[in-house]
C-alpha cells in the first residue's frame, strides 16, 4: 500500500497538467454538457489513462522500472486508483451536480449513480488501461484506439451491405432486449480487460495478452453479432412475473390472407402477418415486442424471418383482444420456388403485459417538476411536454392526457446506462392544450413477459403476400 | 549452481536465431566480471535474460540464489542494472529521481547518495532529459550504488563516453568493489583490463572462456622465433592447437600461445624447430588477446 501510494504520488506529480485539463473539461461539462464538451472529457480522459500506464509501461525491455524492486500489485494498484482518482471521479462529480442542478432527488438517483459509475469504470477506464497496458506509448495507444474504432464503427454500421451481408442479424434486435447483448459485451470487455491487466502487470507477457484480448474481442463481437434476439427474451422472460398470463392466447388473423397477383420477378416479397391475441387480463396494456415467424413447405424447404423483419409491430386493441400487424422481406427465390405450394406458418408472438398503473397530476411550467419513477416534465418554449429522468428512462409505459412518451422502453435491470451526460429526455406525441393548467401523468409497468406460439398448416404462400407499399 | 549469478544451458531465442546456446557461466561472489564478446555475442541478451527483462527459452539462470523468472522485488532491492539503453523518467530532476527510488529500497544510504552526487558532480535540479550522456550515465550509476546491490549489472556503461567521465565511473565503481559483485559487459577492453577480476568472453551464444584475469593474462603470450639456419615451415598441422594466428617465413615464425607454460612452450619450440637462435615472448593486453580469439573464432566458423 505504502509503494501504490509512492507510485500515485509520483503519478500525480508527473501528469498534473493532462489532469487539470481533464477536471477542467468536466468542470465545462457541468455547465455546457454539448456533444463536443462530451467528446473532449472523453478523449481527454482516455489520453490521461494511456499516459499513466505509459509511465511505467509493460511492453518493452528498456524500462528503468522493470529492474526495479516494484511489486506489481503495489503497481497496478496505484494505476487503478490514479483513474479512479482522476477520471472516474471527475465524472462522479459531474453527474452528481448535473442531479443537483436539475433538482432531481438525490436518494432514489443514487442506484443509478453509482452504477454509472461502475460502467464507466469497467466498461470505460478499464479497458482503456488495458489496451494502454498492450502497447509501449502513446503513439501505439492512439493507432490501436483508431483501428478498433474503425472496426468498431464498421461493424456496427454494417460495412458489408447486401444479400450477403457478413453481419445479417446486426441492428435488428428489439430495442427492448438490447440490454441482454450490450450487458454480454459489457461483461466480455471488462473480463478480458480485467485478464488483460492482470497477465501484463503480474507476468508481462504482452503478446500473449495481445492474442488473448484480439481472440477475446472477435469470440465477444461474433456473440454480440450473431446472437439471436429470441435467446434474450428466454433470458429475461424469468424476470417479470407478476401475472399469470395463461389465458392470453393467439390466433392468426384470417385478415392476413392477402392477394396479390401482378408479382414482377424483380419484385421484393413482403410476407403479411396480422396475429389477434385474446383474452388480454382487464385493466393491462399488452405491448408485443417482437415476432418471428417460420414458413415449411410439404417439399421440406424452410425460409425464417430475420432481419428487420417483423420489428415494431402495429397494433389496433379493442378491449381484450388486440390485433398485431407485421411484414418482413421474404427470400424470393423460396417464393419463388413454394408459392403454389401449401405451407405451414409457424409464429411466434413475444409479449409484455405492463400493470400497476399509476398517475400522478403535476402543474404544467417551464421549470421540471418531479412525478412519478424519478421523472421530471414541464412544456418547452414550443409548448411540447417533456419529461426527463436521470441515468436512463425507466422501463415503464409512460403517457400523459394527451400523449404517449413511447411505446418501446428497454427492459434493463439496471439503474443506469452508459452514458457520461446522466438525463435522458423525451418528448410527449402531443403537447397539451394552450389552455391546460395540470397534466396527468401515468406509468404502467411491465408485469409480464411471455411467449406465444401459433402454427397454421395448409395455407397458400401466394395468398400471404402483399403488395410493395405498405406502412404500419 | 553456485555463484551470485550462474546460468545453466541457458538458451535464448528469437524466431529463428539462436542468440543464446547452452550458455555456462558462473560469476563468483565478490568479482568484478567482465563479460566481452564481438557485436551479437549475446551479451546484453544474457544480462536481460538475468535481469528477468526476457525469458529464457531453455535452460536457466539464477541469480542471488533465485531462478531469474523467480525474481521478488525483495531481490531487485539487492541488484543493481546499469544499462546504455535504459528508458528513464526523463522528465524527473537528479535529486527527484533520487528521492523517488529511495523508498523501493530498505538498504538505500542517504550518505552514500549524497556522496556519489558530489563525487559524480551531478545537476540536483535539471531534469534527467537535459543531461549529457556521460552526466545521464553517472546518475544512473549513482541510483544503482546508493542502496549498496549485492550484484551489480552494468550493460555497456562505457559506450560513447569522453575518458574522464569514463574514469569516473570507474571510481565509482571500484568504490562499491568490496561490497558488490559487478557484473560488466563492454567492448572497451582497455577499461575492463584495468579493473575486471574475471573474464568471460562470448562469442555466438557461447562461452568461449571464463576465468581470472591474471590467469588470462599469464596464459597469453605472444611468441617470435627466429631460427638460424633457416628451416623449411611446411606441416603447420603438426603445430600444437593452442598456437593461435601462427605466422612463418624461412627464418622467423611468431604466434600466439593461449596455454603459456615457460617449460612446456620451449619444450614444443624445441620439439619442432630445434634449437633456435632467438625467441621473444611478450605479454599481450587484453584487446589484443581478444581480438586473437575473435579471429581464431571466425577461422574456425
Amino acid at each position: 500500500m505504502h509503494q501504490a501510494l509512492h507510485i500515485f504520488k509520483k503519478d500525480v506529480r508527473y501528469l498534473r497538467r493532462e489532469i487539470s485539463l481533464v477536471w477542467a473539461l468536466a468542470a465545462i461539462f457541468v455547465v455546457n454538457d454539448q456533444w463536443w464538451v462530451d467528446l473532449l472529457l472523453i478523449v481527454a480522459a482516455v489520453y490521461l489513462i494511456a499516459r499513466v500506464i505509459h509511465a511505467e509501461a509493460i511492453p518493452g525491455d528498456r524500462q528503468f522500472w522493470v529492474t526495479r524492486p516494484y511489486c506489481w500489485k503495489s503497481l497496478v494498484g496505484a494505476k487503478l486508483l490514479f483513474i479512479l482518482v482522476f477520471v472516474n471521479f471527475p465524472m462522479f462529480i459531474d453527474q452528481f451536480l448535473l442531479l443537483v442542478i436539475n433538482r432531481f432527488p438525490l436518494l432514489p438517483s443514487l442506484p443509478g449513480l453509482l452504477w454509472s459509475q461502475v460502467l464507466l469504470t469497467l466498461v470505460g477506464s478499464v479497458p482503456a488501461g488495458a489496451l494502454a497496458a498492450m502497447t509501449s506509448g502513446i503513439g501505439a495507444f492512439i493507432f490501436s484506439i483508431l483501428v478498433l474504432l474503425a472496426v468498431g464503427f464498421g461493424t456496427e454500421r454494417g460495412a458489408f451491405p447486401g444479400p450477403g451481408r457478413l453481419f445479417p442479424l446486426l441492428e435488428t434486435w428489439p430495442f427492448q432486449v438490447e440490454w441482454v447483448r450490450d450487458s454480454i459485451a459489457a461483461v466480455g470487455l471488462a473480463v478480458i480487460a480485467l485478464f488483460v491487466l492482470h497477465v501484463q502487470y503480474k507476468t508481462r507477457r504482452t503478446f500473449f495478452s495481445r492474442i488473448f484480448a484480439l481472440s477475446g474481442a472477435v469470440v465477444a463481437a461474433v456473440v454480440y453479432v450473431y446472437m439471436p434476439w429470441p435467446a434474450a427474451f428466454a433470458i429475461q422472460s424469468p424476470s417479470k412475473q407478476h401475472l399469470d398470463p395463461s389465458s392470453v392466447q393467439i390466433v392468426l388473423d384470417p385478415k392476413t390472407a392477402k392477394t396479390h397477383s401482378n408479382l414482377s420477378s424483380a419484385e421484393p416479397v413482403y410476407l403479411d402477418v396480422s396475429i389477434t391475441v385474446n383474452d388480454v387480463p382487464k385493466g393491462t396494456d399488452l405491448r408485443a415486442d417482437a415476432l418471428t415467424v417460420t414458413l415449411k413447405s410439404d417439399g421440406g424447404r424452410t425460409w425464417k424471418s430475420g432481419g428487420q423483419d417483423f420489428i415494431g409491430l402495429s397494433e389496433n386493441s379493442n378491449g381484450t383482444e388486440v390485433v398485431f400487424r407485421g411484414r418482413g422481406l421474404m427470400n424470393r427465390s423460396f417464393f419463388d420456388r413454394e408459392q403454389e405450394q401449401q405451407v405451414t406458418l409457424d409464429a411466434s408472438l413475444y409479449l409484455t403485459i405492463f400493470g400497476n398503473p399509476r398517475a400522478n397530476t403535476i402543474p404544467l411550467q417551464s421549470i421540471p417538476v418531479n412525478t412519478l419513477d424519478g421523472l421530471q416534465c414541464f412544456v418547452d418554449v414550443f409548448n411540447q411536454l417533456l419529461c426527463r429522468s436521470a441515468f436512463r428512462w425507466p422501463a415503464r409505459i409512460v403517457d400523459s392526457d394527451t400523449g404517449s412518451f413511447g411505446r418501446v422502453v428497454s427492459y434493463s435491470p439496471f439503474p443506469a446506462s452508459l452514458h457520461l451526460n446522466p438525463i435522458e429526455t423525451r418528448g410527449a406525441t402531443s403537447g397539451p392544450p394552450l389552455s391546460a393548467r395540470v397534466v396527468t401523468i401515468t406509468v404502467r409497468e411491465p408485469i409480464s413477459h411471455f411467449q406465444r406460439d401459433v402454427e397454421v398448416r395448409g395455407l397458400h404462400l401466394k395468398d400471404l403476400v402483399g403488395p410493395t407499399s405498405y406502412s404500419h | 549452481m553456485s555463484g551470485v549469478f550462474c546460468t545453466l544451458d541457458l538458451s535464448k531465442r528469437f524466431g529463428k536465431v539462436n542468440v543464446l546456446d547452452g550458455l555456462n557461466l558462473e560469476v563468483p561472489e565478490s568479482s568484478i566480471f567482465g563479460l566481452v564478446g564481438p557485436n551479437g555475442a549475446g551479451k546484453t541478451t544474457t544480462i536481460k535474460v538475468l535481469m528477468n527483462i526476457l525469458k529464457p527459452t531453455a535452460g536457466r539462470a539464477e541469480v542471488l540464489g533465485v531462478d531469474s523468472r523467480r525474481l521478488l522485488p525483495a531481490d531487485f532491492a539487492q541488484l543493481g542494472y546499469v544499462s546504455e539503453n535504459q528508458e528513464m523518467p526523463d522528465w524527473m530532476t537528479v535529486e527527484y529521481f533520487l528521492a523517488y527510488l529511495k523508498p523501493f529500497y530498505p538498504s538505500w544510504d542517504d550518505s552514500r547518495a549524497e556522496e556519489l552526487i558530489r563525487q559524480f558532480d551531478l545537476p540536483r535540479r535539471r531534469k534527467l532529459r537535459h543531461l549529457s550522456r556521460g552526466m545521464w550515465m553517472k546518475v544512473s550509476l549513482a541510483s544503482s550504488l546508493a542502496y549498496r546491490p549485492r550484484l551489480l549489472v552494468l550493460d555497456e556503461p562505457f559506450s560513447g563516453l569522453d575518458p574522464l567521465v569514463r574514469e569516473e565511473l570507474i571510481e565509482g565503481l571500484l568504490e562499491s568493489a568490496g561490497e558488490s559483485t559487478i557484473l560488466i559487459s563492454s567492448h572497451d577492453l582497455a577499461e575492463i583490463e584495468s579493473f575486471a577480476s574475471h573474464i568471460g568472453y562470448l562469442d555466438r551464444g557461447r562461452l568461449q572462456f571464463s576465468e581470472e584475469m591474471s590467469s588470462l593474462s599469464a596464459r597469453f603470450r605472444e611468441i617470435e622465433i627466429t631460427v638460424d639456419p633457416p628451416v623449411l615451415v611446411s606441416d603447420e598441422g603438426q603445430w600444437p592447437d593452442h598456437w593461435m594466428r601462427p605466422e612463418a617465413t624461412s627464418s622467423v615464425i611468431r604466434f600466439i600461445e593461449s596455454r603459456f607454460d615457460p617449460e612446456r612452450t620451449m619444450s614444443d619450440v624445441r620439439r619442432l624447430f630445434g634449437e633456435v637462435r632467438h625467441i621473444s615472448v611478450t605479454p599481450m593486453p587484453l584487446r589484443a588477446i581478444f581480438v586473437t580469439i575473435a579471429r581464431g573464432a571466425r577461422t574456425a566458423a
